[in-house]
């Protein structure tokens, strides 16, 4: 098989010739080309011949015949190593000298940067709030709304609140529990809509399941999870005789950010 | 001067005249008379007369009587058994007494099974039970109307409606109020199971009468509305229109061209009023003005109650200086009528 | 003084909306006194209002023509009428009263209308008791 390296722009009719002649000898006809072509010969001749026959000048009758003109050893060897050079590429890493002279120059001054230092790189980083809505966290599903299951939460929660007013006695002054409910988590308390400006909220009852910024989400005894805004209604929360009556306009914070917050004094408040 | 238009301004006020004949086919007296379900008291004015003839005085005395109840809890007029006597068969007129309709809650209870409950804010925001803020509040809602068909189907008892406004009324807002209750035609028997259970009475309207001489008297047919109804008020308040313009005290005059009655009649009865016996009068006068006598006309006024949830046929009624509803019947021989409606500022346009 | 409202027929039916037309505002007033057994005839009551309008919107206010229609001596109430125009006047005086002869003293406004007619069928007058 002949090998090619560059595909022959040559006359068609000069490689028959060549053919013709008989030898083995393959080469390109580049068209900036010299007579020397012996380097390209040399990669891709597939013939086996001697170095010596490679440097000799082509012959009279085959210069006439190729139309090339053969130039004397110092010129082609010049323009070998010319070739050669343009050619191939230069490897940096073979400029011994020039790397050993090479001096570098700094300038900036920039010292490499620590890793920081990983406090608590075992703490889970928590989900921000569109991976919690995603992942539906505070969702509770058809299955678990049950007013049966929230009933040990109540009895949880009653127990809290009696802790946090030291003892719900009948004696206790008013003042203190207030001051106590004001910063009490609800969750788990039974709570009653008593005053709303939109009618069809009073009367709804259940156990507060989770609090929001904006609406409790109660379980009623019918086992619906109800959604009621906090503004414009009256809450009724009732422990041990207690009663007291939440403004839902005035409480409209996240419960944990509630606890706080200063309330202010208030007259009478409408709704 | 600005200050001045804005002195000059009063609240606004209404009055309808009609002007017909009970011949005609297309007059609206009756459906007029039945519209105003609470009648407070009606006045005839009989000219040339010293006593009342026989005939109006028994329909006078017919009048129906009504019932006051101490102290009624207002979720009693939803009892199943009240309802199925009273209020689906025949008609039930219900008030509440000594309410003031622009301070208090108002209860009224239509003869066609509406009842209209007038709330104040905070008592509207405890009971739950759906309802609309008044026409005539300013831009804060003060007050708001409940209004519950109770022949309805979602009232019938037991449904949905019923059960809801049933618990507001019993637990969350314990509405009770004195109430005057009539019954039309059963009278005081379809009311007994109720009445029994709480402090009644009963009371017959009452009739005055006062007769009148030398009464000054306009011209009727020509007269025009304002200054006639300022007569006939004058007569019923015994007010003299016998003034001099140079009297310091007064210059109330009667209206010009004037003729003098030698004696008139003036017949009052007052308390809770059906309407079908107000029609029942009507009829009555049409035939007594048939027989040739003297004075050719007669007059009948029938006020509404001032603080009534409801006006004519329904309609929202409130009070702003003065809650006027009333109407006046001018009734000549050759049955022709002049009729004026008045209503004061938080009143719609009477029918 | 406005006329909306004129629906005339072949026949004799008619009928007219009147609003605002009324000429005349009546108001029922009740005088209160500190000493509660001092009387007032009728012109001295009126004198008393006349002064009041003098005192709050001077001599031409004062000229403001009301009539003391019907007093009742026993129980210091009284039936006033004045034009339409002049009813705000009327009962801003009224109400600024204070004071007569040296005692203190309050003007109640009982009812106001602009029918005489319905002042005599006020329902809040009917007693069961």
């Amino acid at each position: 098989m002949r090998h090619r390296c560059v595909k022959p722009v040559g006359n068609r009719e000069r490689r028959r010739r060549r053919q013709e002649a008989g030898s083995e000898l393959e080469f390109k006809t580049h068209v900036c080309c010299c007579v020397s072509v012996f380097c390209c010969c040399r990669r891709v001749c597939s013939a086996k011949m001697d170095e010596a026959l490679v440097r000799t000048r082509i012959p009279q009758d085959l210069e006439k015949v190729l139309g090339v003109e053969s130039q004397t050893n110092a010129k082609a060897a010049a323009f070998t190593k010319a070739f050669l050079k343009k050619s191939i590429q230069q490897n940096s890493r073979h400029d011994l000298d020039g790397m050993l002279s090479h001096k570098a120059v700094i300038l900036g001054y920039s010292r490499p940067k620590k890793d920081k230092v990983k406090r608590n790189s075992k703490r889970a980083k928590g989900l921000n709030a569109r991976q919690k809505r995603a992942m539906k966290v505070f969702q509770i599903k058809p299955e678990h709304q049950r007013y049966e299951l929230f009933l040990p939460l109540h009895e949880l929660w009653k127990q809290y609140i009696i802790d946090l007013c030291n003892g719900l006695k009948p004696t206790s002054s008013p003042q203190f529990v207030q001051q106590k409910l004001l910063k009490a988590d609800f969750h788990g308390a039974i709570i009653t809509v008593v005053r709303s400006k939109c009618p069809s909220y009073v009367g709804t009852t259940g156990i507060l399941v989770q609090e929001f910024k904006h609406v409790f989400k109660i379980i009623t005894k019918e086992d619906k999870l109800k959604v009621i805004p906090k503004r414009n209604s009256v809450f009724a929360v009732e422990v041990n005789g207690f009663v007291s009556h939440i403004y839902g306009s005035r409480f409209e914070q996240r419960a944990s950010e509630r606890s706080a917050k200063k309330f202010k004094v208030r007259g009478t408040i409408d709704l | 001067m600005n200050m001045s238009v804005d002195l000059d301004q009063t609240p606004r006020s209404l009055l309808v005249c009609d002007w017909s004949s009970f011949l005609d086919d297309k007059n609206r007296v009756s459906s007029q008379v039945e519209q105003l379900h609470f009648n407070y008291k009606v006045s005839v004015l009989l000219p040339e007369c010293s006593s009342a003839p026989a005939h109006l005085d028994s329909v006078l005395n017919s009048f129906s009587s009504f019932y006051l109840i101490r102290n009624l809890p207002i979720h009693e007029l939803l009892d199943k058994q009240f309802l199925e006597t009273a209020v689906y068969q025949g008609s039930v007129y219900g008030l509440s007494y000594r309410t003031r309709i622009d301070e208090d809650n108002c209860v009224a209870l239509m003869p066609n099974g509406r009842l209209s409950l007038s709330l104040d804010k905070d008592s509207y925001q405890l009971l739950g039970v759906e309802g609309k803020p008044s026409r005539f509040s300013n831009r804060t809602n003060s007050r708001y109307v409940i209004s519950i068909d109770l022949t309805d189907n979602s009232m019938a008892p037991g449904g949905r409606g019923y059960l809801r406004l049933l618990t507001g009324l019993m637990s969350r807002l314990h509405l009770t109020t004195d109430f005057l209750l009539s019954h039309h035609p059963g009278g005081g028997a379809s009311l007994q199971p109720l009445l029994s259970r709480y402090d009644w009475s009963e009371h017959r309207p009452e009739l005055h009468s006062h007769a009148l001489t030398h009464l000054s008297c306009p011209e009727l047919q020509s007269c025009d509305p304002h200054s006639f109804l300022e007569w006939l008020g004058a007569v019923d308040a015994d007010i003299s229109c016998e003034n001099s313009s140079i009297s310091f005290l007064s210059s109330l005059v009667c209206p010009e061209p004037k003729t003098t009655l030698s004696r008139v009649l003036r017949v009052s009865i007052c308390g809770l009023l059906l309407p079908q016996d107000v029609h029942r009068l009507i009829q009555e006068i049409r035939c007594y003005l048939e027989q040739p006598q003297l004075e050719s006309w007669l007059s009948l006024t029938v006020h509404g109650f001032v603080d009534s949830p409801v006006s004519w046929g329904g309609r929202e009624h409130g009070v702003l200086r003065g809650g006027e509803n009333f109407y006046t019947l001018l009734m000549f021989h050759d049955h022709t009528y002049h009729l004026h409606l008045a209503t004061g500022a938080h009143d719609t346009c009477p029918p | 003084m406005r006329r909306a409202d004129k629906d005339d027929k072949p026949t004799v039916y008619q009928r007219v909306v009147l609003k605002n037309a009324s000429p005349h505002h009546y108001m029922k007033i009740h005088l209160v006194l500190q000493d509660a057994s001092t009387r007032l005839s009728a012109v001295e009551l009126k004198q008393f209002i006349i002064t009041g309008l003098k005192s709050l919107y001077g001599e031409v206010g004062a000229a403001l023509n009301f009539d003391l229609l019907k007093y009742d001596e026993d129980t210091l109430t009284a039936l006033l009428r004045v034009y339409s125009r002049g009813l705000v006047k009327l009962w801003s005086s009224l109400t600024l009263l204070g004071s007569y002869q040296n005692q203190a003293c309050a003007f109640r406004v009982l009812q106001v209308s602009p029918f005489l007619l319905s002042l005599t069928g006020n329902s809040r007058d009917l007693q069961l008791d």
